[in-house]
C-alpha cells in the first residue's frame, strides 16, 4: 500500500516536471503564452507528488511497514518515534527522497511568487531549468534510487533501524534537512541565472529578483554546516566538530562559492560590474551542490557521511557534467553581452575590496576542492595512495582566513569608487585599536602563538569595525525616530550581524583548535583526578536499558558540580559499541568525556560484557566483545574517562546563530528605504545629518516586489 | 598626551614646516604607536614557549599528521581506536629511541602506504597539491597588480557607461 | 572564451578520473608489503608453547588477525577450520593466528568454540597488528615459504581464495 502510493506519487512527479518542462519549451519556443501560464499547474502537481511520496514514506516509517526494503533497513520496532521520523534522511534512497520534496517545495513557491509574471520569458525559463533539475531527482527515484523497493521474500518481522550514529542525537532532525534547504534553495538562483543568459536580459533585474532566495538558501546552509559540526562534536565521540571529510568539504565548497556571490553580486548591483564572475559564481556552487551529491553517494570516497555503495555515481556524475557544460556554454555564448559598463576605479574603494575578497574565497574553494579530490586524482594517475587530511588544509587554508578577516574590518568601511586616506584612518582608527589592544591584552595574560594572536586581533579588528557601523545605524534611526528593530533591519547590518558571527566563530576556532588537551585518566569509583584545570571525580558506572539501546553508562562529577554521565551504548542487534560522549559546556570552556574503557566486568544493560580489550578499547570503533561477563564486581574496578578540555566551543554555536540572526535581517526589508520612497521625501543619497553617508547606497531598490 | 608631544618635539624643524609636520604627524601618530604596539606585541607573542620540545609534545606533532587506520579520517592523535592507540606507541617509542621525525613517517608507510599520512609530501605527483594553490595565488595577486596598474594609467574612459546598458539597468530596477 | 574552454577542459578531466574510480568500499588487496619479507610474528601462542612465523619457513603461512567480537571474523572461521584441515596432511600450509585488540582470554574461547587447532599469539599493544599495515579484522597475509608476503586479503576470508592465492603463489614460482 505504501509502496504503491509511493512510487505513483514519484511518477507522478516525474510526469509533471517533465512534462512542465516540455510545455514550457513549447511556450517559449513558440511563444505561446498560454503554456507558460501551465507552468505554476505543474509546479503544483509536483509538491503535491513530492508531498505525497514523503507522506507516504513516513506512513511507512512510522507504521513500521517492514515490506519496503528501506523500511526494513533504517528503522525497527525498538526506535523511538523521533529517529523513526528522521529515518526519512538516515539512508541514500530516503534522502534522495527528501532532496525532491524540499525541490519541489522551491519550485512551488518560485512559481507562486512570479505567478503574475508567468508568461515573462525570464521567469518561464527559470521555471522550465527548475523542472529539469526536479526532473532528474524524481527519475533517480524511478530508477537506481527507487525508496519504495518491496524486500524480496517474506516480510522481516523486525527491521534492523538505523545506523547506531543516526539515532544518538536529536540533532539528527535538525541538521540534514537544513543543510538540504540550503543545498537545493541554491537551484533557484541558478536557474535565473540560466534564464537571464538565455533571454539575454543580463541587466541586474535578475540579481534583485533572486537576492532574497539567494540569501535564504546561503542562511540555512550556514546554520546547517554549523549544525552539523556540533552534531558530530555530540556524536563521534573524538571532541572534534570539522575533520575536513570529504563530506564535509563537500557542503562547504558550495558554501564558499555561495558566500563570495554575495559579496561580488553587490558589486554588480550597484555599479554593473563583475557580470561573468558572478554568472560563474552561481553556476559553480550549483553545480558543487551536485558534485557533492556525487560525492557522498558514489561510494569514491570513504567517509562517516558516505552511503552505501550505489550505482547512483555515474548518473549524478553525467548531470554534474550537464549542469557545468550547459553553465559554461551560456557564459561563452552571450560572452559578448556580459561586458561590464563600468570598472574598478581604485583599488581602495568597496568594489576593490569585493573583488579581493572574492579572490580569497576563490582562492579557499581551490584549496578544499584540491585536497578533497586529489587522492583519487593521484591514485587514477599513478596508483599511488595520498592522504590529504588536516594538516594540509590548516596550513593553506589559515593564511587565506586571517586575510579575510583582515578585509572583512577593512571593507565596510570603504566607500564605492574611491576611498581616500584621511577616511580610512578615521574610520578605521577604533576597530585597528581593539585589534592592537587585544592582542597586547592577550600577551599580557600569558598567550602565546603568532597565528593566535593574529587571529584573535584581527577578530576584534573586524568584530568592532562590524559593530561600529551597528552602531551608527542605530544613532541613524534614534535621530530619525524609526524603532530601533525596524532601524536595524536590511541588508548592510544584517550583513554586519553575520560578520559578528563570523568573527565569534573565527575566534573561537583559533582558540578551542589552539589550546585545547586531551588525554586520558584512570580512576576508580570515588576517586578524583586533575586534568586541565577541571577535578574530575569518578562515581561509578551503571546499565541502562533503553527500548532501542543498552547503554553502559560513567557518572562523572565535574568540579564539583554536576554530574555527566559518559556511555558506551549498543543499539539493537549490533555487536558493535558506540560512545556517546557528554559534555561539561560553559562559555569559557568545554570538559569533553568519553567512557573509553568501563570498568572491568562491567555489562551494557546486563547484555554482553565488553572486556577492556588490554587497555584499549576506544569509542565508536572498538568493539564490546561479547564474552560472557565474568562477573567481577565492576563497583570496585577503575574506568579509563578520555577527557578533551577546550576552550570557547559553545561560541562556534552561538556565532553560528548570530549568522542565522543576520541572514534573517539582510533578508528583511530596509524601513529606512521604504520610508525615502513614501510620503516623507528625503533626499537619495547623502543623508544631510548622517555621520556618514556611506554604509549603504540607496540607488538599488533591495525588495524584490515586481 | 604628553607622550605624544615629547614625540614631536625633536622633529620640529622650523616655524612653517612645523604647522605641517605638527598636522601629519597628528594624523599619522596613532597609527604608528599602534604599529610599535602590536609588532612588540606579536615578537613577544610568538616566542616559543620556554625549552624545547618535550616528548609527548613531540609524539603528539607526529600524531597529528598520522591518519588512524581503523578511522575515516581522524588522526592518530584524536583518536583512541586500538590501531590509534598502537600508532601512538610506536611514534613513542622511536621518538625515546632517538629516531628523526621522517623515520618514523617512513617505517609507517613501508607497512600501510603513503597514504598513512595526513600531509601529502612535497615531493612526487603529491607537490601538486602544494604548488597549485600556490601558483594560483600568485596568478591572483599579479592579476589584481595589473588589473589596477591599468585602470590607473588611465585606460581610455573606464567609467564609460553605455547608454544601452544604461536602458537595461534601468529596464531591470523597473 | 578561451576560459570557459580552461574550465570545460579542467571539469571534464575531473569528471572522466570520477567517473573511472572504482568504489572505495570494494576490497582492495593492494598493500607496501606486497613481495616484502613478511614482518616477524613470535612470541608465547595462547595455548602454550612458543610461535615464531620464520620458523616455519618453508611452506605458505595464513597469517589472520582476528577478534572475538568481530562479526566477519566469526563468518570466516570456519573457512579456515578447512583449509587448516585440508593442509594439515601434507603441512604445505598453516594458520597463524594474530589477536587484534581482545583480550587472550575470550580470543583463546572464541578460538576453541570454533574448532581451531592452530597457534594463534596475543598482541599487546597492537605493533604486530602495526607492522602488517592492519586497518581492522579480520585482515589475513599469505606468507610464501620463502618468507615474502605475497597476499593480503580483506574481511572474511573463503578457502576457496586462499587456495587460488596459494596456485597463483606457486605459478609465479614462489
Amino acid at each position: 500500500m505504501n509502496a504503491a502510493i509511493g512510487r505513483d506519487a514519484v511518477l507522478l512527479g516525474f510526469l509533471a516536471a517533465a512534462v512542465g518542462a516540455v510545455t514550457l519549451a513549447v511556450g517559449l519556443v513558440r511563444r505561446r503564452p498560454g503554456a507558460l501560464r501551465n507552468g505554476v499547474v505543474y509546479a503544483g502537481l509536483l509538491l503535491l507528488a513530492a508531498v505525497v511520496a514523503a507522506g507516504a514514506m513516513e506512513h511507512a516509517l512510522i507504521s513500521h511497514d517492514f515490506s519496503l526494503s528501506y523500511v526494513a533497513q533504517n528503522n525497527s520496532r525498538e526506535t523511538p518515534l523521533l529517529f523513526t521520523v528522521t529515518g526519512l534522511w538516515s539512508a541514500l534512497e530516503g534522502s534522495i527522497l527528501l532532496w525532491a520534496l524540499i525541490l519541489a517545495g522551491y519550485i512551488a513557491a518560485m512559481a507562486w511568487r512570479f505567478r503574475r509574471r508567468a508568461e515573462d520569458p525570464m521567469v518561464g525559463w527559470a521555471t522550465l531549468t527548475c523542472f529539469v533539475v526536479a526532473a532528474f531527482f524524481f527519475g533517480l527515484m524511478l530508477g537506481p534510487a527507487n525508496p519504495f523497493r518491496t524486500v524480496t521474500g517474506a516480510v522481516p518481522l523486525d527491521g534492523l533501524g538505523p545506523n547506531p550514529l543516526l539515532q544518538d542525537h536529536p540533532l539528527v532532525a535538525f541538521h540534514p534537512p537544513l543543510l538540504y534547504l540550503g543545498f537545493v534553495g541554491f537551484t533557484i538562483p541558478f536557474s535565473f541565472a540560466v534564464a537571464a543568459l538565455v533571454t539575454g536580459r543580463l541587466g541586474e533585474g535578475w540579481l534583485v529578483e533572486t537576492r532574497r532566495w539567494t540569501l535564504l538558501a546561503w542562511g540555512l546552509l550556514t546554520v546547517g554546516i554549523v549544525l552539523g559540526a556540533w552534531w558530530s562534536y555530540q556524536v563521534l565521540g573524538w571532541g572534534g566538530f570539522w575533520a575536513w571529510d570529504p563530506v564535509e568539504n563537500a557542503s562547504f565548497l558550495p558554501w564558499l562559492c555561495g558566500t563570495a556571490y554575495l559579496h561580488s553580486v553587490m558589486a554588480q548591483e550597484r555599479r554593473g560590474l563583475l557580470r561573468v564572475w558572478n554568472l560563474s559564481l552561481l553556476m559553480a556552487t550549483f553545480s558543487l551542490t551536485i558534485l557533492g551529491t556525487f560525492l557522498t553517494r558514489s561510494g569514491v570516497l570513504q567517509s562517516v557521511h558516505s552511503f552505501s555503495q550505489s550505482t547512483l555515481g555515474p548518473i549524478i556524475l553525467g548531470f554534474f557534467g550537464l549542469v557545468v557544460a550547459v553553465g559554461l556554454g551560456l557564459i561563452a555564448w552571450r560572452g559578448d553581452r556580459l561586458r561590464a559598463p563600468g570598472s574598478i576605479d581604485a583599488p581602495v574603494s568597496r568594489e576593490g575590496a569585493f573583488l579581493v575578497n572574492n579572490l580569497l574565497f576563490a582562492g579557499f574553494a581551490l584549496v578544499v576542492l584540491l585536497g578533497t579530490v586529489f587522492p583519487l586524482l593521484a591514485e587514477a594517475v599513478q596508483g599511488q595512495q595520498i592522504s590529504v587530511g588536516r594538516p594540509y588544509f590548516d596550513a593553506m587554508t589559515r593564511p587565506i582566513g586571517l586575510a579575510l578577516l583582515f578585509f572583512m574590518a577593512v571593507a565596510p568601511v570603504l566607500p564605492w569608487r574611491k576611498a581616500s586616506g584621511e577616511l580610512l584612518r578615521s574610520r578605521l582608527q577604533w576597530p585597528a585599536w581593539a585589534g592592537t589592544l587585544v592582542v597586547a591584552g592577550c600577551v599580557a595574560a600569558g598567550i602565546r602563538g603568532f597565528a593566535v594572536l593574529l587571529a584573535f586581533g584581527l577578530g576584534a579588528f573586524a568584530g568592532t569595525s562590524a559593530l561600529r557601523q551597528l552602531v551608527l545605524s542605530t544613532r541613524m534611526a534614534r535621530r530619525r525616530g524609526v524603532p530601533l528593530w525596524t532601524g536595524l533591519v536590511g541588508r548592510t547590518n544584517g550583513g554586519m550581524v553575520v560578520h559578528l558571527g563570523v568573527v565569534v566563530i573565527a575566534v573561537a576556532l583559533s582558540a578551542s583548535l589552539s589550546f585545547g588537551h586531551r588525554g586520558q585518566v584512570r580512576l576508580a569509583p570515588g576517586q578524583s583526578k586533575q586534568f586541565a584545570g577541571h577535578t574530575l571525580t569518578y562515581l561509578g558506572t551503571r546499565g541502562v536499558v533503553h527500548p532501542n539501546r543498552r547503554e553502559l553508562e560513567a557518572a562523572v562529577r565535574v568540579d564539583d558540580g554536576a554530574v555527566y554521565r559518559p556511555a558506551v551504548s549498543q543499539f539493537g542487534s549490533d555487536t558493535e559499541g558506540i560512545g556517546t560522549p557528554s559534555v561539561a559546556s560553559s562559555l569559557t570552556n568545554d570538559v569533553y568525556l568519553t567512557l573509553d574503557a568501563p570498568p572491568q566486568g562491567a555489562t551494557i544493560g546486563g547484555g554482553p560484557a565488553p572486556s577492556n580489550m588490554s587497555g584499549q578499547s576506544g569509542p565508536g570503533t572498538a568493539g564490546s566483545p561479547s564474552n560472557p561477563a565474568p562477573q567481577a564486581s565492576p563497583l570496585t574496578q577503575p574506568a579509563v574517562i578520555g577527557v578533551v578540555v577546550q576552550p570557547m566551543v559553545a561560541w562556534l554555536w552561538i556565532g553560528g546563530a548570530v549568522i542565522g540572526l543576520g541572514a534573517v535581517m539582510a533578508a528583511l526589508p530596509e524601513r529606512r528605504r521604504r520610508a525615502a520612497g513614501g510620503s516623507e521625501p528625503e533626499p537619495t543619497i547623502a543623508v544631510p545629518d548622517s555621520p556618514e553617508p556611506d554604509p549603504e547606497p540607496v540607488v538599488v531598490r533591495s525588495g524584490g516586489g515586481s | 598626551m604628553s607622550a605624544q608631544d615629547s614625540w614631536e618635539q625633536p622633529s620640529e624643524p622650523g616655524r612653517p614646516a612645523a604647522a605641517a609636520s605638527r598636522g601629519s604627524a597628528r594624523r599619522w601618530l596613532p597609527w604608528v604607536v599602534m604599529a610599535v604596539v602590536l609588532a612588540v606585541a606579536l615578537v613577544i607573542g610568538s616566542g616559543t614557549r620556554s625549552g624545547s620540545e618535550t616528548v609527548s609534545q613531540r609524539v603528539d606533532r607526529i600524531a597529528r599528521d598520522v591518519r588512524c587506520p581503523s578511522c575515516s579520517g581522524q588522526s592518530v592523535a584524536e583518536s583512541d581506536a586500538p590501531t590509534a592507540v598502537a600508532v601512538r606507541q610506536l611514534i613513542t617509542d622511536r621518538v625515546k629511541g632517538g629516531r628523526s621525525d621522517a623515520s618514523i613517517e617512513t617505517e609507517l608507510a613501508h607497512s600501510y602506504g603513503s597514504g598513512i599520512l595526513l600531509r601529502p609530501p612535497a615531493s612526487g605527483v603529491a607537490a601538486v597539491v602544494w604548488v597549485v594553490p600556490a601558483v594560483a595565488g600568485a596568478a591572483g595577486v599579479i592579476g589584481l597588480v595589473v588589473v589596477f596598474r591599468r585602470r590607473r594609467l588611465g585606460d581610455g574612459g573606464g567609467s564609460g557607461v553605455s547608454a544601452e546598458d544604461r536602458a537595461l539597468v534601468e529596464q531591470a530596477l523597473r | 572564451m578561451t576560459a570557459a574552454l580552461a574550465v570545460a577542459v579542467v571539469v571534464g578531466a575531473l569528471v572522466a578520473v570520477l567517473a573511472t574510480r572504482p568504489s572505495a568500499s570494494s576490497t582492495t588487496t593492494a598493500s607496501p608489503l606486497l613481495g616484502k619479507p613478511a614482518p616477524e610474528v613470535s612470541g608465547p601462542a595462547l595455548t602454550g608453547g612458543p610461535v615464531d612465523l620464520s620458523s616455519l619457513r618453508g611452506r605458505f603461512v595464513v597469517v589472520n588477525f582476528f577478534a572475538s567480537w568481530c562479526p566477519p571474523c566469526q563468518v570466516e572461521e570456519p573457512e579456515l577450520v578447512q583449509f587448516a584441515f585440508q593442509h594439515r596432511a601434507a603441512d604445505d600450509a598453516r594458520v597463524l593466528g594474530v589477536v587484534f585488540a581482545d583480550s587472550s582470554a575470550s580470543a583463546a574461547r572464541f578460538l576453541a568454540s570454533t574448532g581451531a587447532v592452530w597457534a594463534s599469539v596475543a598482541d599487546p599493544g597492537g605493533q604486530v597488528a602495526l607492522a602488517y599495515g592492519v586497518r581492522g579484522p579480520p585482515e589475513t597475509f599469505v606468507v610464501a615459504p620463502d618468507g615474502r608476503v605475497v597476499a593480503r586479503l580483506l574481511g572474511a576470508v573463503k578457502a576457496t581464495d586462499l587456495e587460488q592465492v596459494l596456485s597463483r603463489a606457486r605459478a609465479e614460482g614462489a
